[in-house]
């Protein structure tokens, strides 16, 4: 088609322009420019770019079109249609934004939570936050945070504040406004002007505070103070106790105690030994620091743990938790094993382990698993720990990081003997004491090890952090299982009913489980019915040869229909139920009667912290399964000095199945054949890890597992030969090490005793109560090396120093911090909240405003966009698309729907576009090819034939066609 | 082509009359009113009932009975005489002007007379006539007679004549026709007892002896309720409001059980876990929107 450029870029056109032909796109133009702008002025709309409004120049060139093209309504509202196009188009790509102005105002209170906030304070704050966000203006918005340590959010801005006990789990010991500050700035909505309302004592002890409070102006975020006031005009507190460096048994020595007061007075003061009172009397107090000696001595070998406490009148103290401080000694001597007992320990088993060990040079020490030391340097005097048959539940996670750095860091041996309650029956799958031993719990690459599966059901907590808690102690009992078994939460959602947390899943999807966890809400559930129908349809789904669910609840919930309990029963599935607060212990019979009627255990904790401990227990019930109660000769594997003098074995009759890690030394062990495979089941294995030494014997060493080995003459000498092979051999050092705190910081010194005089490269990491450290060590005087760090928080901080020549030679220090740094400050800083309001524009408050004042009058418009361009684009198609449709196709509603005369308006039809065609001929003066141009041959190129030549043969050939058509449909 | 258009026609019909299925309730007016903070607590409003005047009662989470005036001000309250162990969940005004509380964890009925320091004591734990577990609902009949619905594996309801005297029991647990589990709510209309039948997510009613049951809407009757916490009647006793705990939602009915509408709320009056529910001569329907621990008032439209 030849059209001219020049009646492309303007077309001719045989008509006169009019004000008639004129008026449409004049209106059209005047009526999109006026809508524009209305909506830019009205503040509805924002155009990022201007520049394509110059587009509107074209608009013309649209008329013109218009002007040349056909008449008629349909030509008129082509036009119009294109007029909008086009201005949609222009819109576009100014790239509009939808503007929202509103003066909603969110306050978000930020309220310290940390130790020197007494409770009596806290209750008194929180009574004034909820008064005042019960009493704010309706539309306004209100959230609350806890901070201490750190920041959490406890409720989200929302229209109330539904608050009933802190629920965030904040670190009491310290105090960082600045990320109370930097999480309620987070935490405002955009399109609201917010404002943050911190309450503080203003003691701050962390954090960058100054950067965020330049932030925070920068975002027109005031921040509201209201100070917590206190000062002390008395106060008595325990800077320090000091003891020796290196003690010797039975010389005198002196505990030195540093005791500060404000005030003159007196108080009592006591000094204990491992709990025992070694010291106590009543002693005069002086303003400021006083020294008190006190002389103790050390009959035996071991850990000592020394505390002091001074006990005033209330006139002289205010705070009590600061009276305390704690130092230990570790006198060195002959090597100690520790046997360690369960509740459910044979005791013949701890008979014959302590007879086959009292042969050798080594005292033998028998404790129950509470009695187990806390911290690594209180296991130093032991050379070797057994535990025999003990759960995993009787030890608390202290314990266990404990024995864990005992091997690992200070060379002392490990053995775990089993039994019913060890390895992975007793929990420990997932634990530190898995890693340390040479064999895993994970028995995914057992073909017969049956999995299990597990349905914890979680109901409200009503206590102090009772959701945090109920999710913590599932995080936990998920990790006890093994990676094949399957697990499912579920819980009553606040808006979706009985639901699951996560659908049963295998625990080897344990990251995210504990996402989807932490994000749970969790409601008060009406009844158990539904979700133990969900819980059990979920577990019946599971191929697990062992089924459990587990409910926590506080007992009110509707108890399930006796049919439903039925079904638990008929298909084996047994529940426990652990009652938490039971609406004061009464009702708990519903609870009661779904572990009884379903064969599960039923709880009653009176202490929260006994949680962790039963669901861990009850999650092992799945491991149950991996005891094998058989028969059998176990068979020498590799060489050991262990197996020294045995020559042949006796029969044991079961054992834990546990998989030897590659690394460990097979010592003895179970093979047996298995679907026409050798399986070997570890029975004895050791290996050598971080600086200490460990071995599994899966079997249980007492008559009910090991009757033939009891009375085999060979016990004694294989079981002190375990032992011997893995405990810690006893070694020189001429390091002596001393560690104190120092106000926020920990001081270490190092005395070199050598003989010869030589500089060290000493090597000390710190163990504290939130994260490890190394310290870098300053040689100050001959033989006299320093070193600082600070300090985590409150707990027992260990040190390990290296060093040496040749064979490395090492020493131990620690000391406890009793109590935070909240408690070394004795008046409330206002000071500081007033610079944190004058810096952010913000009031001080007094803690007495009612939600109307707190949520200031004078409040000012906040206008937020966003963009639209999406919006409009898809207008601008889908308009792109009726437009075509619209100039293109033509419906003839009466043929649709006009019946047995369809084919005469079909022909109207038809010639309405020829007429149309012969029209568009006209107006762009081209003539058409031809008809019927026959094509030289049936392969020729598409494009030797002109376009326009094709396409009037395409449409000609279609009108042919429909012509026939209609003549035999007429016919 | 044209039977593709026609077949479009109607699936688009389909779907326009699809929408008309679930009719969203419109008032005039949402009014949210917070609770009185009690200590450091923001409680939560369980059962609500109305007293003279169109005062407003209501119980909450932390043992007090509150009362508002018409106009939704907060104007007295009181305490229940225990509430360690538990809170109660339902709430009535009795015919004589005194008020009936359902002390649900303690077992029991309190009746406060015109003077609240004045109150007596109905039933203790147990199973017989006259004895109650969990009892979460009590409502009162035109005739005098007093209705009482528990729960707890006990579940039933239990008559008693206007001076407490057991008249007689019926329901029991389980999920059958005149089984009841956890019935939460009742309202009494023209000698029938309606029940929000929680845990079976549905409303049955009962003849006011308890000899005839009839299921009014479930998930069979093509109705779904989840979890039914409480419900009320409008003023011309034509329509059902009920409040799904659940669902977070208000369900307007029949009484015959046919849907009228449903009311969620906007993003900042949206229900969370509703229980409690009472309508004033007014058509006010008062909502205890009580996983937001607050009063939603409904006022004007509804249908």
């Amino acid at each position: 088609m030849n059209i001219p450029f020049r009646d492309i870029l303007w077309p001719r056109s045989s008509r006169r322009a009019t004000l008639r032909t004129w008026l449409p796109w004049m209106l059209a133009l005047s009526a999109v420019a006026a809508g524009m702008a209305a909506l830019v002025l009205g503040e509805v709309l924002d155009l990022v770019e201007l520049w394509p409004l110059n587009l509107f120049v074209f608009i013309p060139w649209l008329w013109r079109q218009y002007f040349c093209g056909p008449r008629g309504v349909r030509a008129v509202v082509g036009f119009a249609s294109r007029l909008l196009l086009f201005g949609t188009a222009i819109l576009c790509l100014c790239e509009p934004r939808a503007v929202r102005s509103d003066d909603r105002l969110t306050v978000m209170f930020a309220v310290d939570h940390s130790s020197s906030i007494t409770r009596q304070a806290s209750d008194e704050i929180m009574s004034w936050v909820v008064a005042a966000a019960a009493t704010k203006p309706e539309r306004d918005e209100v959230g609350l945070l806890f901070f201490g340590q750190d920041a959490f959010v406890e409720l989200p801005p929302a229209a109330t504040l539904p608050f009933e006990a802190v629920n965030v789990d904040v670190g009491r010991d310290g105090t960082d406004v600045s990320s109370a500050l930097s999480l309620g700035a987070a935490m405002l909505p955009e399109g609201n002007a917010g404002r943050i309302v911190l309450v503080s004592d203003g003691v701050d002890t962390e954090g960058d505070l100054s950067s965020v409070l330049d932030d925070l102006k920068a975002r027109g975020v005031p921040v509201d103070v209201v100070p917590v006031q206190y000062t002390f005009e008395s106060e008595v507190w325990i800077e320090r106790l000091e003891l020796p460096t290196f003690a010797e048994i039975g010389r005198p020595y002196e505990a030195t105690v540093i005791v500060s007061s404000l005030k003159k007075g007196d108080g009592s003061l006591r000094l204990t030994q491992n709990g025992k009172v070694v010291f106590e009397d009543q002693v005069q107090l002086d303003a400021g620091k006083n020294r008190f000696a006190i002389g103790v001595q050390v009959d035996t070998a071991g850990y000592f743990r020394f505390e002091v406490e001074i006990a005033t009148d209330e006139a002289l103290d205010s705070w009590k938790r600061n009276n305390r401080a704690m130092a230990s000694v570790h006198v060195r001597g002959r090597g100690s094993i520790l046997i360690v007992t369960g509740s459910a320990t044979d005791e013949r088993a701890v008979s014959a382990i302590r007879r086959s060990l009292e042969a050798t040079e080594r005292q033998v020490v028998v404790e129950p698993s509470f009695a187990v030391p806390r911290t690594a340097q209180a296991i130093l005097p032991y050379d070797c720990v057994v535990l025999v048959d003990v759960p995993r539940a009787e030890l608390d996670e202290v314990q266990i990081d404990a024995l864990y750095e005992a091997v690992f860091e200070d060379a002392c041996g490990f053995l775990m003997v089993g039994g019913p309650n060890s390895y992975g029956p007793g929990g420990y799958g997932g634990s530190k004491i898995e890693q340390l031993l040479p064999v895993s719990m994970d028995l995914t690459e057992k073909k017969v090890m049956p999995k299990g599966a597990l349905a914890i059901v979680l109901h409200t907590c009503e206590f102090n952090q009772g959701n945090t808690w109920g999710k913590n102690i599932t995080k936990r009992a998920i990790k006890v299982l093994d990676p094949r078994d399957e697990v499912g939460v579920l819980a009553y959602d606040y808006q979706g009913a009985d639901t699951w947390v996560f659908d049963m899943a295998p625990v080897a999807e344990y990251d995210r489980m504990a996402r989807l966890i932490n994000g749970a809400q969790i409601g008060d559930m009406p009844g158990f019915q539904l979700t133990m129908q969900m819980g059990l349809k979920g577990l019946l789904a599971s191929d697990a040869s062992v089924r459990h669910m587990i409910i926590i609840s506080d007992g009110d919930p509707s108890p399930p229909t006796p049919k439903l309990l039925q079904r638990f029963v008929d298909n084996r599935v047994s529940v426990s139920t652990v009652a938490v607060f039971p609406h004061g212990g009464q009702d708990v019979g519903v609870m009661q009667q779904l572990s009884k009627a379903t064969g599960g255990s039923y709880y009653k904790p009176n202490n929260p912290n006994k949680l962790p401990a039963i669901f861990v227990k009850e999650a092992t019930r799945l491991r149950r399964s991996s005891i094998l109660l058989r028969a059998f000769t176990p068979v020498s594997v590799e060489p050991s000095p262990i197996l020294k003098g045995v020559d042949s074995l006796p029969q044991l009759d079961g054992y834990v199945l546990t998989t030897a890690r590659p690394e460990a030394t097979l010592v003895l062990a179970h093979e047996y054949e298995n679907e026409g495979s050798v399986e070997i089941d570890p029975i004895l294995s050791t290996w050598r890890y971080g600086v200490g030494a460990s071995a599994a014997f899966t079997s249980d060493l007492a008559p009910k597992w090991c009757g033939e080995w009891v009375e085999w003459s060979g016990y004694r000498a294989i079981v002190s030969q375990m032992v011997t092979e893995i405990s810690r051999q006893q070694s020189s050092s001429n390091l002596r090490a001393k560690a104190y705190a120092a106000g926020s910081e920990g001081v270490i010194v190092v005395e070199d005793w050598s003989s010869e005089s030589r500089l060290l490269d000493l090597l000390v990491e710190v163990d504290g109560p939130e994260q490890d450290d190394a310290v870098v060590m300053r040689q100050v005087g001959a033989r006299r090396y320093v070193g600082r760090f600070p300090l985590t928080g409150r707990g027992e901080y260990e040190l390990r120093v290296v060093g040496g020549d040749g064979e490395r030679e090492r020493a131990h220090a620690g000391f406890a911090v009793m109590y935070s740094s909240e408690f070394m400050r004795f008046r409330s800083d206002p000071i500081e909240l007033e610079r944190i309001a004058e810096r952010t524009e913000g009031r001080r408050l007094t803690g007495s405003e009612k939600g109307v004042e707190l949520f200031t009058p004078d409040r000012s418009l906040v206008r937020t966009s966003r963009s639209i361009v999406d919006w409009v684009l898809t207008l601008l198609v889908l308009w792109l698309l009726l437009d075509v449709a619209f100039r293109r196709v033509q419906i003839d509603f009466r043929a649709l729907f006009g019946g047995m005369r369809f084919s005469d308006q079909k022909t109207v039809t038809v010639g309405a576009l020829l007429d149309a065609q012969r029209d568009r001929k006209t107006v762009t003066e081209v003539v058409p090819a031809p008809l019927s141009q026959p094509s030289s041959s049936p392969t020729a190129e598409p494009e030797t034939a002109a376009e326009p030549v094709v396409g009037a043969a395409t449409l000609n050939s279609l009108l042919a066609e429909r012509r026939k058509k209609h003549g035999s449909s007429d016919s | 082509m044209r039977l593709g258009v026609i077949v479009m026609v109607l699936v688009a019909s389909f779907v326009a009359c699809g929408a008309e299925l679930e009719p969203a309730l419109q008032f005039d007016l949402v009014r949210s009113i917070e609770l009185p903070s009690e200590g450091p607590r923001s409680p939560a409003p369980r059962g609500i009932t109305l007293g003279a005047g169109g005062e407003r009662i209501v119980l909450d989470n932390t043992g007090r009975i509150l009362v508002y005036d018409s106009a939704g001000r907060f104007s007295r309250s009181w305490r229940m005489p225990r509430s360690e162990i538990g809170n109660p969940e339902g709430i009535c005004r009795l015919r004589d002007g005194r008020i009936a509380v359902a002390d649900t964890h303690y077992h029991r009925i309190i009746i406060f007379g015109l003077d609240v320091r004045e109150f007596e004591t109905i039933g203790c734990k147990g199973i017989g006539p006259l004895e109650f577990i969990y009892p979460a609902c009590i409502v009162q009949g035109d005739d005098g007679c007093i209705y009482v619905a528990e729960y707890g594996g006990n579940d039933r309801i239990q008559k008693l004549s206007e001076t407490g005297e057991f008249l007689c029991a019926f329901g029991s647990f389980g999920s059958g026709l005149a089984q009841l589990q956890r019935p939460s709510g009742m309202v009494w209309h023209a000698g029938r007892l309606y029940v929000a039948d929680a845990m079976n997510q549905r409303i049955v009613a009962f003849d006011d002896d308890g000899g005839k049951v009839s299921e009014i809407a479930s998930e069979r009757s093509g109705l779904t309720l989840r979890y039914p916490y409480d419900l009320c009647l409008s003023v011309d006793g034509e329509t059902l409001y009920v409040a799904e705990f659940g669902g977070g939602r208000l369900t307007a009915m029949t009484t015959g059980g046919h849907l009228v509408g449903r009311w969620t709320g906007d993003d900042r009056t949206r229900l969370r876990t509703p229980w409690g529910l009472a309508v004033d001569a007014h058509g006010t329907l008062m909502v205890t929107d009580t996983g937001n621990h607050r009063l939603i008032e409904l006022v004007g439209g509804g249908l």
